[in-house]
């Protein structure tokens, strides 16, 4: 075993006697031969010792049946009288939403760089106003989601550290333009000359992120990506992500919701909402979390610093695209960036989502048909 | 009949009945003997109860359990160093061990500095310290941290040291004191 090769969690685990014997046994042998290392197992001794005489003053304080008793009574006290209805959010919904919200607050965080003064504001506050593409490696895409440690720790650290302030409600059918607007707050768009076969309400949720420097540290480690360091100046950061309701109107035969192929202008889904908006501490500085996350998704550190140079990145939000998977095209709709998706699948190759927003409204379009017929359908609704 | 997701009364009871004591020991060791322990439990398992039955093997069962549990009780230490130092004092561990009331008051005192350092560590660090310290193994600790057991070495050897600066503040007043002179300083 190499210098290189050995590092304080083998050693540590040596202490423990958690390596197989002939990894033991190797570093049995660098630590003879190496007097850094044999100091630095010599410290790693002695801090274990520290840790575990300290340890041993908390004492510990067995269960018995009484203190069994009394907690099934604590407990079933608690069920009873909290106030709130049970389980009108379970941990699977929760899970869900974290799973959902990540990739957009991991985004948006990514877009909020570079700072634009809002100085007046006790908080800042950034809102989604155009989108830009970024292209993910399909390697790098398929290690990300084929690491299961990595997915089972970014899941159980939204877990831990993601709040759920405001649950989304269940879809809620509304009765026309008028209900619509009325609900959901802003101006509701429709296809001309088509009538909607279901429109529903959707959504509206706010959740808070405590920044952990340390768990996302942690997770870059699992993922391999031990020479990217997280900042300490976002340690503590509690970023917070609201999205109000948004409407999801359907045209025609969509088969139980769902797209399937068809002939062009059968089936269109269009969904409306209000931009996403995150607010953050003042004076937190996303721009160098931003550069890490890129260069996790696998830029060089000098692509990841040219990358944050060439967007807005107050308003800003980027879509991780996957080449071979989807295609794109930016695209100008009303004067308006937007983007025009498509799977790279050639039995799906008519179908298309396109997105864009204005005047603080996000619209995704879903549909068949090619890019004219996207864009022309686009332009109906501005 | 129970919903999808939703606890059956004998279900949750027997799980209840099964990892308690265990929870109840690792709330106590933290906060002490007494009735904020218990009540730390009986969020714990609440928040289990009304999160639904989504986690079903007993090791998730127990790791979620202890992530939990260990994290409200570390937050009771936190809340404790803010308040005044009379609000708390009485409250810490009475247990007779048949001492002199000096040899108990210095007890009490030391244990009290434990907590205190535990609770300056960030929560992950001061849980990896107390799993292994209940003597678990790496693989163990690994399925309730969630991470691999190639990383436990790592986790461990980071809290050590975290602990260990904490310590060093608060022996000698200078973190940069050498591990060595602090144990020698113990001594």
């Amino acid at each position: 075993m190499t210098h290189n090769e050995l590092n304080l969690g083998m050693m540590r685990a040596l202490m423990d006697s958690a390596v197989a014997p002939e990894e033991a046994q190797e570093i049995a042998e660098h630590l003879n031969e190496c007097a850094i290392c044999r100091g630095e197992f010599q410290n790693l001794k002695t801090r274990e010792a520290t840790t575990r005489g300290a340890m041993n003053e908390l004492p510990s304080a067995p269960c018995d049946m009484n203190d069994l008793r009394r907690g099934w009574m604590a407990f079933e006290r608690k069920r009873d009288t909290v106030a709130s209805p049970r389980r009108t959010w379970s941990t699977g919904k929760t899970w869900w939403l974290a799973a959902g919200l990540a990739p957009a607050m991991f985004v948006i965080m990514l877009c909020v760089g570079p700072v634009r003064v809002w100085a007046q504001n006790f908080l800042e506050m950034f809102r989604v106003e155009r989108f830009t593409v970024l292209e993910v490696s399909p390697e790098v895409g398929a290690s990300l989601q084929n690491n299961q440690m990595l997915n089972q720790a970014i899941s159980h650290m939204l877990s831990d550290q993601v709040r759920v302030t405001q649950a989304p409600q269940p879809p809620q059918p509304l009765d026309g333009e008028v209900a619509a607007r009325n609900l959901a707050g802003f101006d509701v768009r429709l296809v001309p000359g088509l009538t909607p076969t279901k429109m529903l309400l959707e959504g509206g949720a706010a959740a808070q992120l405590v920044l952990n420097r340390e768990r996302l540290q942690s997770i870059l480690d699992e993922a391999g990506r031990t020479d990217l360091q997280i900042p300490a100046s976002i340690d503590g950061a509690e970023v917070s992500f609201r999205l109000a309701p948004g409407v999801m109107t359907t045209y025609a035969q969509c088969a139980n919701g769902q797209m399937h192929p068809r002939a062009s202008g059968q089936c269109i889904t269009l969904m409306q909402v209000p931009s996403p908006i995150v607010t953050a501490p003042r004076g937190f500085d996303p721009a160098q979390l931003a550069q890490v996350g890129l260069q996790f998704l696998g830029m060089s550190a000098s692509d990841a610093s040219s990358f944050t140079q060439t967007v807005d990145w107050t308003s800003t939000l980027v879509v991780p695209v996957i080449p071979g998977r989807m295609s794109y095209r930016q695209v100008l709709i009303d004067g308006r960036e937007g983007i025009l998706l498509r799977p790279a699948d050639s039995a799906a190759i008519e179908r298309y989502t396109l997105t864009w927003v204005n005047n603080g409204i996000v619209y995704v379009i879903e549909s068949y048909g090619d890019d004219s017929a996207a864009l022309a359908l686009a332009e109906e609704l501005t | 009949m129970a919903m999808p997701g939703e606890w059956k009364e004998a279900e949750f009871a027997c799980l209840f009945r099964e990892h308690y004591g265990r929870i109840l020991g690792v709330a106590r060791r933290i906060v002490g003997n007494h009735p904020e322990a218990e009540e730390i439990c009986a969020e714990t398992f609440w928040r289990l109860y009304r999160s639904g039955a989504q986690i079903t093997s007993t090791t998730r069962v127990y790791g979620w359990l202890y992530r939990t549990a260990t994290r409200a009780a570390i937050d009771v230490l936190r809340a404790r160093q803010r308040k005044p130092q009379e609000q708390i004092t009485g409250m810490l561990d009475p247990e007779d061990h048949g001492e002199s009331p000096l040899d108990s008051l210095l007890r009490r005192e030391q244990i009290d500095r434990v907590r205190g350092m535990l609770a300056q560590l960030d929560v992950e660090k001061a849980q990896i310290l107390l799993l292994r310290h209940e003597a678990m193994s790496y693989m163990e600790v690994a399925e309730i941290m969630c991470v691999r057991p190639g990383s436990v070495g790592t986790m461990l050897a980071r809290a050590e040291e975290a602990f260990c600066k904490v310590y060093r503040r608060q022996v000698t007043g200078n973190e940069r004191t050498p591990d060595i002179l602090v144990a020698k300083e113990e001594r």
